[in-house]
């Protein structure tokens, strides 16, 4: 089964969601899934925490099906819905963290930090993993519309209502997280004299 | 401009860069960024995309489920569970567990807060100061036992099922069901159900499960899980509607009306089909008499929320069945009574039970009379 799908597909489903049709709902999960799979992991370190995860925004969804705004974008509320649930389950870490105190261990807490996914060492070839790196040290929400924007093509609008921001803030964290890329292109090199200095 | 633009650069973003000065090399930084395959031929990931849809499958269908509350646009919405609270006040304060919720919930606060901070009396010695420290620290220990003992109660309390019940000869009463769904009892009836639709442990039960003898209005709020209720007759099953149950004692039957949404009826003992009604509809179950949609006038015939009282094509022994429930008097019959005769009668606003009985008497040839606790009704005329 195919990932691709066009506005005119997400529309139809959206449709079919709100009417409560589960092969719309079929079709929208299954065009979704590694998107939102991929997008809650890159706010959670877990991977069976960023499953779960969008396994929550699907039932809330589906929940909400009849109460949907249907002129809204569902691409758009799903990432949204994923990005709340994300904040969410950091807060309750978080708190859980506090609760246990020093004799609770945090299982995300514990977890080496993420390696890239296959995906992005695979599409970018050598140059993947330094991006990957790169991404994840952008702050939060540069990195968040960096990844909407330019890996799942989002529209501008849609990352907008994702993030709960304006389009134009939306520019705003492109335009800077493409400044700090840049400049991590253009000191590669001096990075890794400086690792091999460190190393020797 | 005299680079074409490039069709990957979202327009807003494209326009922007042109403001910026190193503009050509963000945009190189941006084509460097690898897409995300829009495209999965890869199986392993098929697969673990169905085996997620099947979970997700699972989860959705499972009944134990409690559906995603949003409150904002839900418009029955009243009053949100929260853990520790054991049900909505309005329900609380009805119930015959009254006394002991009143209780614990003015403990609950005194065990979980801790001990109001004291100072010291000015002018006191170190030893004071150290009685007084003694003190607070027995208090925590109180206070924590306390706490234990509330907790290990409140697990108790809440596993027993609740009873809401209306006295005869009283007014109908609202109850706030811990779903948010309400209940109007009319006198002389009761409902039990588990507190708070909980099961063991506090985990929500699969079903929302209402026990009823006489006469409930229930407006069902959707949560996910079915809302049920059972008579000795019949068992009604929404899943988010309006509609009234009355389950008569003996053979009387089980009527239900629907003012909106979709209700189920079955037969309580019998593998039979479920009946559906719909907005105006009502059906009777009783004995083995097939189950048949009615059009019903249902507001009229649920005027008994609002104090009124109505029967339509009823048989006389059903009426007088409600009158005893309702106003909690004791009807016995005398000779030959032909409680199957069908009747009906309508009263907007409570009439008291013996001009009700008066006018069935005369338009039944009954005659009636009172007695020590309630009336006797006789065939025939008036004895002298």
């Amino acid at each position: 089964m195919s990932e691709t799908h066009s506005t005119d597909d997400l529309a139809t489903w959206t449709l079919g969601v709100h009417a409560g049709d589960e092969r719309a709902f079929r079709a929208l999960f299954d065009a979704l899934y590694h998107p939102l799979l991929r997008f809650a992991g890159s706010l959670v370190r877990d991977p069976a925490a960023a499953e779960d995860l969008v396994q929550d925004a699907f039932v809330r969804l589906w929940d909400r099906r009849e109460r949907l705004d249907v002129t809204q974008s569902l691409r758009a509320y799903l990432f949204r819905s994923v990005r709340n649930l994300a904040f969410n389950h950091r807060r309750d870490d978080r708190t859980h963290e506090r609760l246990l105190g020093e004799a609770g261990v945090d299982d995300d807490a514990v977890l080496p930090r993420r390696a890239p996914t296959p995906d992005q060492v695979a599409a970018g070839e050598e140059l993947g993993q330094q991006l990957a790196g790169w991404l994840d040290a952008l702050p939060p929400r540069q990195r968040e519309a960096l990844l909407l924007s330019r890996m799942e093509g989002l529209t501008h609008a849609e990352v907008a209502a994702a993030m709960g921001c304006a389009p134009r803030t939306v520019n705003n964290h492109l335009v800077a997280a493409l400044a700090t890329l840049k400049r991590h292109l253009h000191h590669v090199g001096a990075l890794v004299a400086s690792l091999a200095c460190m190393l020797s | 401009m005299t680079a074409p633009r490039d069709p990957s650069i979202p327009g807003e973003l494209d326009r922007a860069l042109d403001a910026v000065p190193d503009g050509e090399a963000l945009r190189a930084v941006w084509r460097a960024i690898p897409e995300a395959p829009r495209t999965a031929a890869d199986p392993a990931a098929d697969a673990q995309r169905d085996a997620a849809w099947a979970r997700l499958r699972s989860r959705l269908d499972d009944p134990t489920r409690i559906a995603t509350r949003d409150g904002e646009s839900e418009g029955i919405r009243l009053v949100r569970e929260t853990r520790a609270a054991p049900s909505p006040g309005a329900v609380r304060a009805e119930t015959e567990d009254g006394a002991s919720a009143g209780a614990r919930a003015s403990s609950a606060p005194r065990a979980g807060a801790p001990p109001a901070p004291r100072r010291a009396p000015v002018g006191r010695g170190a030893r004071a100061a150290s009685a007084l420290r003694g003190r607070l620290r027995s208090r925590w220990v109180a206070a924590a036992a306390l706490l234990l003992l509330v907790g290990a109660g409140g697990a108790a309390w809440r596993a027993r099922p609740e009873q809401l019940s209306v006295a005869a000869g009283a007014g109908p009463r609202h109850f706030l069901l811990a779903d948010g769904s309400r209940l109007v009892l009319a006198p002389g009836s009761s409902a039990r159900l588990a507190r708070g639709f909980r099961g063991l442990l506090g985990a929500a039960a699969p079903v929302r499960s209402v026990r009823l003898e006489g006469e409930g209005f229930f407006t069902v709020a959707r949560d996910g899980r079915p809302f049920i209720v059972e008579t000795e007759d019949a068992t009604v099953r929404v899943l988010g509607t309006r509609f009234d149950v009355r389950a008569s004692p003996g053979d009387g039957g089980t009527r239900v009306l629907v003012e909106s949404g979709r209700v189920s009826v079955a037969r309580r003992h019998a593998a039979a089909a479920a009946l559906e009604l719909g907005a105006g509809d009502g059906t009777v179950v009783q004995g083995d008499s097939p189950l048949r949609v009615m059009a019903l006038p249902v507001t009229r015939l649920t005027s008994w929320r609002t104090g009124g009282l109505a029967a339509l094509d009823e048989p006389l022994g059903a009426v007088l069945a409600e009158l005893q429930r309702r106003f909690g008097v004791r009807i016995t019959l005398e000779g030959e009574v032909a409680t199957a005769a069908q009747v009906s009668l309508f009263y907007p606003s409570v009439p008291a039970v013996e001009s009700v009985l008066a006018d069935l008497c005369t338009m039944r040839g009954l005659t009636y009379r009172r007695t020590s606790d309630g009336y006797v009704i006789a065939a025939g005329p008036a004895r002298p």
